[in-house]
């Protein structure tokens, strides 16, 4: 899959952490963020600064190619041009990192102090308001790296560079972080990521400003096998997004129980990519259990790949970039007249 | 003797722990594009006092040209990108491949400003926003709208019929260089725009309704001084988001494709015809030359001119130039000459007829560029049928084959014999002159071709 994240910030819940994915490219907080203004009146991510406050995304490998793809809010009167992107490999030893100079410009460098190795114009990146930025990087030895905003290339495609500065090089681990010195007054935000690779015949190249969007369960599916820890709904029980995400929950002890959901969404949605279906779970008691995530449209359920829970909250998220049902593109229709998404308790597994 | 001795006996049980899945949290995640991708929000809408400008809260600037208005005429192209790959067989065909799948289309303005003042606020808007987005109304397919709209509504009742009003798009209500505004379409209805948000301002009396397309200004906006405080500034917009229409059904087709009648038809004495060897010159230096052609046959082109004068002519041609695709597509044109003077009554059942000799069978021959005639009638009807043979009676006459009888008897003087081309266009470029909104000529020069 080409397609290796996508985040929308609005389910995020720091007084119970961030709940880590199970899999790779996990996406998680280095220190404690904060909730920040989305571009559309959703929630961002408000992006604090200093080399030791920072999001990470951590790959697991080191990855050659990658396209990242966000929303930026950048307030203007900052006084230092901090790093706000930076690229690590396994050790973790930094191979090269991005800037955002007081007056607009990216500068590509070999260090958070070192030399410039490419840079745009200044006034490339308009401060005090949201723009989409895109990433475009390769470090197979023939270097080159690309910098959009709002679909224009401002920055390269470069020439060949060297983005690889101890090693064999490689992005294992991506960082962002705030732009400026001064966060309480200058703030930096993030919104609507997505991260891809240049594998496969999809998703290999910019897909250009794009939303994510979250959409909370709003009406119980054709399943209600689990038990609400209270009331009876039990989408009403797992759709907070907040810091009371954790406190309440649907529960089965019964393998092969199934819950599932229908969700309202919004907006236009003229163009829809890729869902992802997340969840947060864990078994609180004795043993491991497997959970299936799936998708249910036309009487039909489609499984996605299970995961195994012992007694610690994991978030499990699946991107399904086609319709599982008739291989072709999701549409807000199918979304909101034939679609539900659901888990099953599907194994005992000790 | 056997004997069974048992010590000691039980059961125990393997137990498994008591596993459970307990879910706290459960979501989807959409990641969507805006079509186009900077429309998705619209917070304010233009003014005169805010000078055109419309911000989105994703970061995009569109700025709505309506504070200048442009003088009538317009022009504006449709650009298709085909690549032809030329003729191996021996018998002329050529592979045409449509390469752009949505024609590339764009609007050059002549914008009057009449006094200096105007003429410097112009150039500084241009200053500040010529490489950024516009929002540009189609003003050649403006609809007069005369009762209120007011502030709030979420509908406008307007015939969007024949014009380019699309679903999920964008489309302006124009009263004066200081009262308009953008609105965001949601759905067209032939009798109605539904809106996805309110209109913000009333607005009362003559106004147009009109679609309105995301551009960019790709050429170099030209200014010309006609007097001291006059001059015209001419800008072109490319359109970001148009698409293909779909949908174009011929008044009259042959074999699969439309036969073209339309057009030249009535201003043919003015029609210019092309012969061209499509050859390469070989200079040896040496004052001689060679000419030399790679081309099964010439290029027989005819000088083709449309004129359009009514709004659902005008849609009707546009969506008859989206089916053709530039140069890959094709269609029939009679040369509405009399090429074959017939000689003699034709029978109903006849598959033969004589001409006058042109030397059809000794210069031309049977071959498969021409292979087509039009029986052309004073009321317009056209009989297209296919040539199967040529042959040279004697000094005086020829006889044509045709493939199946015309169905009636058909005497000298009764209708005109044409060629009947199998054509495409000759350039991928269109031009269209809009002589006022709802009326335009398009020159198209189109190529005779092997089916």
């Amino acid at each position: 899959m080409a397609l290796l994240l996508m985040e929308s910030f609005d389910c995020i819940y720091f007084a119970a952490k961030f709940a880590l994915p199970d899999a790779f490219p996990k996406f998680n907080l280095n220190n404690i963020q904060a909730i920040g203004t989305g571009r559309r009146g959703t929630v961002g991510l408000k992006q604090l600064s200093g080399n030791d406050n920072y999001s990470v995304i951590n790959f697991g490998t080191d990855k050659t190619d990658l396209i990242f793809g966000f929303a930026l809010f950048v307030s203007s009167g900052g006084t230092a041009s901090n790093a706000i992107f930076k690229v690590y490999d396994s050790t973790p030893t930094l191979q090269f990192c991005i800037d955002l100079t007081t007056v607009g410009r990216f500068r590509v460098k070999d260090a958070l102090t070192g030399n410039v190795l490419a840079e745009s114009a200044d006034g490339a990146f308009s401060k005090d308001i949201y723009q989409y930025v895109e990433i475009k990087f390769t470090c197979t030895g023939t270097d080159s790296i690309e910098i959009r905003v709002n679909e224009v290339a401002v920055l390269g495609p470069t020439g060949t560079l060297d983005l690889r500065q101890v090693g064999s090089g490689g992005a294992y681990y991506v960082r962002l972080s705030g732009a400026n010195t001064h966060f309480a007054t200058n703030m930096t935000y993030l919104d609507d990521l997505y991260v891809l690779d240049f594998s496969g015949s999809t998703f290999n190249d910019f897909i250009g400003d794009v939303k994510v969007d979250a959409f909370m369960p709003t009406d119980d599916g054709y399943y209600t096998d689990f038990t609400p820890d209270t009331g009876v709904d039990h989408w009403a029980v797992i759709d907070e997004k907040g810091d009371t995400a954790l406190s309440h929950y649907i529960e089965s002890a019964t393998a092969t129980d199934k819950d599932s959901f229908t969700i309202t969404p919004t907006g236009n949605l003229p163009t829809i990519y890729a869902i992802k279906v997340h969840n947060v779970s864990r078994n609180p008691d004795t043993g491991v259990s497997e959970g299936t995530p799936f998708i249910r449209m036309g009487g039909v359920d489609y499984p996605l790949d299970p995961y195994e829970r012992g007694d610690t909250s994991q978030a499990n998220e699946q991107i399904v970039e086609n319709r599982p049902d008739t291989d072709g593109v999701w549409s807000k229709t199918i979304l909101e007249t034939d679609f539900e998404f659901g888990f099953e308790f599907s194994e005992v597994v000790s | 003797m056997a004997n069974l001795r048992i010590y000691q006996g039980h059961i125990q049980t393997l137990a498994e722990g008591v596993s459970k899945l307990r879910i706290y949290q459960g979501h989807i995640q959409l990641l969507w594009k805006d079509a186009p991708y900077w429309g998705c929000e619209f917070t304010a809408v233009s003014s005169i006092e805010t000078e055109l400008t419309v911000l989105s809260p994703v970061g995009r600037t569109l700025i709505i040209f309506a504070a200048f208005c442009p003088q009538i005429e317009i022009k504006e192209s449709l650009e298709w990108f085909t690549d032809i790959i030329k003729p191996t067989d021996g018998i002329g065909s050529e592979q045409r491949i449509s390469i752009r799948p949505i024609p590339r289309q764009s609007f050059t303005l002549s914008i009057p400003l009449t006094v200096a003042k105007e003429q410097s606020r112009f150039e500084a808007i241009m200053f500040g926003w010529q490489k950024l987005y516009w929002g540009l109304p189609v003003w050649t397919e403006k609809v007069s709208h005369s009762t209120t709209i007011t502030a709030g509504a979420v509908s406008i009742t307007v015939d969007t019929t024949n014009a380019d009003f699309r679903d999920d798009s964008y489309a302006v209500i124009w009263k004066s260089l200081t009262e308009y505004e953008m609105v965001i379409i949601d759905t067209v209805a032939d009798d109605s725009l539904t809106l996805k948000t309110a209109v913000e301002d009333t607005f009362t009396g003559d106004k147009f309704i009109m679609p309105c397309r995301i551009c960019q200004i790709t050429e170099a906006v030209k200014r010309n001084n006609e007097e001291v405080d006059f001059s015209i500034a001419q800008i072109t917009f490319a359109v970001k988001d148009n698409v293909l229409l779909t949908g174009y059904v011929a008044d009259q087709s042959y074999l699969g494709l439309p036969i073209i009648t339309t057009g030249s038809v009535i201003g043919i004495q003015n029609k210019e015809y092309t012969s061209d060897s499509d050859s390469v010159l070989q200079d040896y230096d040496t004052g001689d030359f060679d000419y030399f052609s790679d081309s099964e046959f010439n290029l027989i082109g005819q000088n083709w001119t449309f004129y359009n004068d009514t709004r659902a002519k005008c849609w009707d041609f546009r969506l008859f130039l989206h089916s053709l695709k530039g140069r890959q597509g094709s269609c029939w044109i009679p040369t509405y000459r009399n090429d074959l003077v017939q000689v003699g009554t034709i029978g109903a059942s006849d598959t033969d007829f004589s001409i006058e000799n042109i030397q059809l069978a000794n210069n031309m021959t049977f071959n498969s560029l021409r292979t087509h005639l039009a029986f052309i009638f004073p009321d317009g009807t056209i009989i297209p049928k296919a040539i199967t043979a040529i042959i040279e009676s004697d000094s005086e006459e020829e006889l044509i084959s045709i493939n199946t009888a015309l169905g009636l008897e058909v005497e000298v003087g009764d209708c005109i014999i044409s060629f009947l081309d199998l054509s495409r266009q000759a350039s991928d470029v269109v031009n269209i002159d809009w002589l006022e909104h709802n009326r335009n000529s398009v020159n198209q020069v189109f190529t005779a071709i092997v089916e």
